[in-house]
């Protein structure tokens, strides 16, 4: 059975159809919500951005020229981000190491949902503590620089969407990227076996 | 062959370059090991960031949140917070305003089931019902009460808040300067109190205060605020607004009294409304309509005061004037205008912090306590004394009166209760005379008092464990009559010291210190600092022991050790100066002896160069010596010291007990 097309989908949302946003919040709110989380380091900031983005896109889906609604989405985030998050940023942030809840709901999120695969406990103590020093590594890049290496590797975003999703030129994605990746050559461990 | 540089061989392992540049790298990289090399070590440091290549799973709960928000009113809540939050943020820079929500529920409005739309966005109200409780409201103010919270633009200044000029000329015509009232019977005014308003239905902007008192407890980052204003009333249930966004104030220490026919007009509650940051609304159920002073009070932080002093030490440096002056500091986030201000000298301890409480987000009200009129009053903790006669630093000669005592003549009126604590008894109250204006973030210095002809001692000390190898000056007098203080104590500050050279006022700088707090009748000294022009050097110039103790193998058991120190006085001043010497002989079994026998007459035997060293014992390890110096010389006196060591220390011991026999 074929998945209808983004493009239906908001149409179908246009029109009035609330089960159209519904599957579109389920197809793309995964990644949705793993950008927002990088680009925080708060699972608080990064939900609250979460549903002022598809507020947003809820609001805004007239707009929506185009067929695959990704790139739009991520700029939408990326506007609801970099604008709002920077405007709270003195609020003070939970990192995600800490336990967030007890109620099992949201504790399955992110580590513990990958925990729940069969890795060994030192195998995934490790792998918890390389995340760490990952995100840790990742909020130290200005908003833009991480928006974009966020963007280009884990979302595999090219650098024209990623322009469009920041509004920039794609000269300027390409420095971003750069300056992101040079920072992060003196911020993640040197690979095991070093440099002869 | 030349390697790629790191900068490239990254860009060509995330495809940064131009298709010509990478194909070019990626032909290199084919011919040479090192680059090769290079290049795999890269691409190892970034593959760990694959360990967060995963997207967050997104729970149900956040789903259903997500699809239930984009519904129209969550939309609006945040339109309506925000446009709340710059309008109150604005407001509150220009100056704390109260607005009076002047809600008017006659009987048939009680009947009606209250508004309890939280969610919808500031209304406009009915104005027929409104009418008759605006006669005193100003028109150019009335019709814009009537809006929902101002818009961008609306506003001539910038358009946000009302500008200070709308405020000050609607004072004029709001409050007639009869301030006559018209009383209603109780029967007139519905039992049930209105529900709280979530949104403002009316605003009207309050006059600047009529008086502003503020009482600044510097220990604590703690400001006592009473302002007086003029509330007009309409009979029944009146709302009152106050925000303090921005600033930094207590909420729960919000007080609100009515100072004229307080038992017409009763204060029932507090509201803090619900998702309304900064916010509180009154509810008063009045018997009264027309204008009303009502005295506002409440905590706030960010004011700050500090004393600085100036001593001028005549050339002789036996006596000096000090000029006592006080800083006063807002930064608090609001204006004050014509402020009372007082400066409470003394510790608090018994409260929190106010920063903390001002930045939290939802205050909780104060408790309500009756008096035996059964008015509603709140409460707060006072200082003890307050409706005595105290002290002001005015009351010190030589000022005349330059600050008053406030306190006295109107604590009738301010009624406060009172805190029987003995700890609180150490509090005075400085009152500067007048009013200031203090804006935010602006500071002013005021003078507080100025003594002549204070006694003073001038004192060098030499004690290396405390001070090293160096002379120190200090300067020390009583905060007594006698020393023509005494009257209050002396708050703590900076405080700095110059000396008259001549009968020119040419003033030089001798040194700067700090007072701490000083009571009344306690010592003042003030450390100066090293002083290079009075040098004190100790030379050792002989050791050798005896009086050995053997016991009966031959080993030995005791024996003394006798050191022969001189010390090397100069005094380069031009006038006599005291030293005090310590000497620390890291024993507890000593003797000490001045070598050199003073002469009868009390002078040195090469003639006036000062008195004769004295001597005492200062505690168990340490003797102190005193000498005074005439002006210009250099002399020396020396002392020896013996230690006893072992047995001979037991017999040191037996002395000194049989000598206290």
């Amino acid at each position: 059975m074929t998945q209808p097309s983004d493009r239906n989908l908001v149409d179908a949302h246009i029109r009035g159809d609330t089960e159209a946003f519904a599957t579109l919040l389920r197809r793309y709110g995964p990644p949705v919500l793993g950008y927002l989380t990088k680009m925080t380091h708060n699972k608080d900031h990064a939900e609250d951005l979460f549903q002022e983005t598809f507020r947003r896109v809820h609001q805004n889906a007239g707009q929506f020229r185009g067929e695959h609604i990704k790139p739009w989405l991520f700029k939408i985030a990326t506007h609801t981000a970099i604008n709002r998050y920077r405007k709270e940023k003195n609020t003070p942030a939970i990192s995600l190491n800490q336990p967030l809840c007890t109620d099992g709901v949201h504790c399955a999120t992110l580590q513990s949902s990958l925990a729940a695969d069969t890795v060994e406990p030192g195998r995934q103590m490790e792998l918890d503590e390389q995340r760490q020093l990952v995100r840790n590594s990742l909020m130290q890049l200005p908003e833009k620089q991480r928006a974009a290496l966020v963007l280009s590797y884990y979302h595999k975003l090219n650098h024209s969407q990623i322009a469009e999703a920041m509004d920039c030129s794609v000269g300027t994605v390409k420095t971003h990227l750069f300056r992101a990746l040079k920072k992060l050559r003196t911020l993640l461990p040197q690979p095991v076996g070093g440099m002869q | 062959m030349k390697h790629v540089n790191e900068d490239k061989l990254i860009q060509y392992a995330f495809d940064l370059l131009e298709t010509e540049q990478q194909n070019e790298i990626a032909r290199h990289l084919e011919q040479c090991p090192d680059c090769r090399t290079k290049m795999e070590q890269i691409q190892k440091q970034f593959a760990v960031l694959d360990v967060l290549n995963e997207d967050a799973a997104l729970s149900e709960e956040l789903i259903q949140q997500t699809l239930a928000q984009k519904a129209a009113g969550a939309k609006t809540i945040r339109f309506y917070r925000r446009l709340w939050v710059e309008w109150t943020a604005a407001a509150a820079a220009v100056l704390l305003i109260c607005a009076l929500l002047l809600q008017n529920l006659p009987d048939t409005h009680v009947k009606e089931p209250a508004p309890r739309d939280f969610d919808k966005p500031v209304a406009k109200l009915d104005t027929k019902d409104n009418r008759p409780s605006l006669t005193a409201i100003p028109p150019s103010q009335g019709g814009e009460s009537e809006d929902s919270p101002p818009v961008k633009g609306q506003y001539p200044e910038g358009g946000r808040g009302y500008d200070s000029e709308s405020i000050k000329n609607s004072m004029g015509t709001a409050h007639p300067t009869i301030h006559d009232v018209k009383i209603v019977s109780a029967d007139a005014i519905p039992d049930v109190a209105p529900f709280a308003p979530a949104s403002a239905i009316e605003l009207v902007v309050l006059p600047n205060p009529d008086k502003m008192q503020l009482t600044i407890y510097n220990s604590a980052d703690l400001t006592l605020v009473r302002d007086t204003r003029r509330l007009t009333l309409k009979p029944g249930w009146n709302w009152l607004q106050f925000m303090w966004d921005g600033t930094l104030i207590d909420p729960t220490s919000l007080s609100l009294v009515p100072l004229q026919r307080a038992d017409k007009i009763d204060i029932q509650q507090l509201v803090y409304p619900a998702r309304l940051k900064d916010i509180g609304r009154w509810l008063i159920r009045s018997e009264v309509e027309g204008s009303v002073p009502f005295e506002i009070t409440y905590f706030a932080s960010g004011l700050s005061w500090r004393a600085f002093y100036m001593g001028t030490m005549n050339a002789d440096e036996t006596s000096m004037n000090l000029k006592g002056y006080v800083n006063v500091a807002n930064n608090s986030g609001q204006d004050f205008e014509n402020a009372q201000t007082r400066l409470v000298v003394g510790e608090t301890h018994l409260l929190e912090e106010i920063p903390y409480l001002a930045q939290r987000h939802y205050p909780y009200g104060p408790e309500i306590m009756k008096n035996e009129k059964g008015v509603s009053r709140y409460n707060w903790h006072g200082v003890k004394d307050f409706d005595k006669k105290i002290p002001m630093l005015g009351d010190m000669p030589g000022l005349g009166g330059r600050f008053y005592d406030y306190g006295a003549d109107n604590a009738d009126k301010l009624t406060i209760k009172q805190i029987e604590k003995e700890g609180l008894s150490e509090y005075f109250l400085y009152t500067i005379e007048g009013t200031e204006d203090l804006p935010n973030t602006w500071a002013k210095r005021l003078p507080s008092f100025d003594v002549d002809n204070i006694p003073v001692k001038s004192l060098y000390k030499y004690d290396e464990d405390r001070y090293a190898r160096q002379t120190v000056r200090f300067v020390s007098f009583k905060n007594d009559a006698e020393h023509k203080l005494g009257e209050t104590p002396i708050p703590e500050g900076a405080v700095k010291i110059y000396r008259n050279l001549n009968d020119m006022q040419n003033l030089s700088y001798i040194g700067g210190s700090s007072l701490k707090y000083i009571p009344v009748n306690e010592d003042v000294e003030l450390n100066l600092g090293p002083d290079q022009l009075v040098k004190v050097e100790p030379v050792l110039m002989n050791t050798q022991t005896d009086n050995y103790i053997f016991d009966n193998k031959g080993n030995i058991t005791g024996s003394d050790t006798i050191e022969t120190w001189k010390l090397k006085l100069t005094n380069t001043r031009d006038i006599p100066v005291e030293i005090e010497i310590t000497r620390n002989f890291g024993t507890d079994y000593w003797d000490i002896e001045l070598n050199n026998s003073p002469p009868a007459k009390g002078e040195y035997p090469e003639g006036g160069r000062g008195s004769i060293p004295t001597y005492k014992k200062h505690d168990k390890n340490r003797a102190r010596f005193t000498i005074t110096l005439s002006p210009r010389t250099e002399t020396s006196f020396a002392y020896t010291v013996t230690n006893y060591q072992g047995q001979r220390a037991e017999a040191y011991v037996k002395k000194l007990q049989e000598q206290q026999k």
